[in-house]
């Protein structure tokens, strides 16, 4: 500011911000029209409140298949139970040999046998079998 | 939310609340904000329709925009008052010569008949004044005087630096004093 303008001196300053007051306290004021004008468009525009709306909220869409799938981990969990299924059933319906002869030696013989007692039931034998066995 | 409660809430929480659906905070941000408004655009337009027409489409935008403000991004006010400039640049691009009729009356009988046509003198000198500034410097006067804005939140809505608004702002009140200058005497400011 150009403190040696002789319009612009500490007086004048002064009458200014008097000026300036005078329309701080007399501000133009909003007619009831316009208020009520503001008012519409505002509530014309309102976004609508926010619901927890079942049909669209992240849970809902976890309900049904989507959270069958969701729960298993997804398309890649699924395609691995898939297989696996598909591999049991055709271990049930054409065993191998070997383990006809595993189920047979722990099923067969152990549980279908008259004499066998529950407590002759070896389910983890000894080393030294395995080691005799070779 | 209750009516009464939101009178402390600032101005983006309450554009939050509207933005979730709340009436009242469209009823509070109404009648905070467009008085505001209102107040800036009549004085950088000096006309009063003009200044409503400003006024409304500012708090428009302000009602469409609600939905994606960001908190971090700037202050409402703030943000209103630059887009109510650029509207009233518009509005002055348009419209060069601003005419100087439709001075606000003062209130009858407030501070006595010589007082208030003193004051309304004074008004209609200022604005008239105001009138004859350049767009960017009256506006930097009616922010940092009239609208109460520090000069940081001035350059915010003007988009330029603080150094500039207090340029802005210093050689607008020197062209008002000059402005003035003649009519100490009529505003009274001879006497006091």
């Amino acid at each position: 500011m150009n403190r040696n303008d002789p319009k612009l001196n500490g007086s004048f300053d002064a009458e200014l911000e008097s000026l300036f007051a005078s329309a701080r306290i007399n501000p133009p004021e909003p007619t009831p029209a316009l208020l009520d004008r503001v008012l519409s468009d505002s509530l014309r525009l309102q976004p609508l409140p926010r619901r927890f709306d079942a049909g669209r909220s992240p849970n809902a869409r976890r309900n049904g298949w989507r959270g069958l799938l969701d729960g298993l981990g997804g398309w890649p969990a699924v395609s691995g139970l898939a297989t696996a299924t598909v591999v049991g059933i055709w271990i049930g319906y054409n065993p191998p040999t070997t383990l006809a002869g595993l189920a047979d030696g722990v099923l067969g013989t152990a549980f279908s046998g008259a004499g066998a007692e529950l407590d002759q039931i070896d389910l983890l034998p000894s080393f030294d079998g395995y080691l005799a066995e070779g | 939310m209750p009516y009464d409660t939101l009178s402390e809430v600032s101005d983006e929480a309450l554009l939050v609340l509207y933005a979730n659906g709340d009436p009242s905070a469209a009823r509070v941000l109404t009648l905070r904000l467009t008085p505001r408004v209102l107040g800036f655009a009549a004085r950088m337009l000096g006309d009063r329709a003009l200044a409503e027409d400003v006024a409304q489409e500012a708090m428009l935008r302000l009602w469409r925009i609600a939905a994606d403000w960001r908190q971090d991004e700037a202050k409402v006010l703030t943000w209103l008052y630059r887009v109510a400039s650029n509207l009233c640049t518009d509005q002055l691009r348009r419209r060069r010569s601003v005419p100087l009729e439709s001075v606000a009356e003062p209130e009858d009988g407030k501070p006595g008949v010589l007082a208030g046509l003193i004051e309304a003198e004074r008004a209609a000198a200022l604005k008239d004044a105001l009138a004859q500034l350049p767009d960017r410097q009256r506006q930097s006067v009616v922010l940092r005087h009239l609208e109460g804005l520090s000069n940081p939140q001035i350059a915010e809505v003007m988009d330029i630096g603080v150094e500039a608004v207090e340029s802005l702002t210093a050689r607008g009140k020197r062209a008002l004093a000059a402005a003035l200058a003649g009519q100490r005497e009529e505003l009274g400011y001879e006497q006091e």
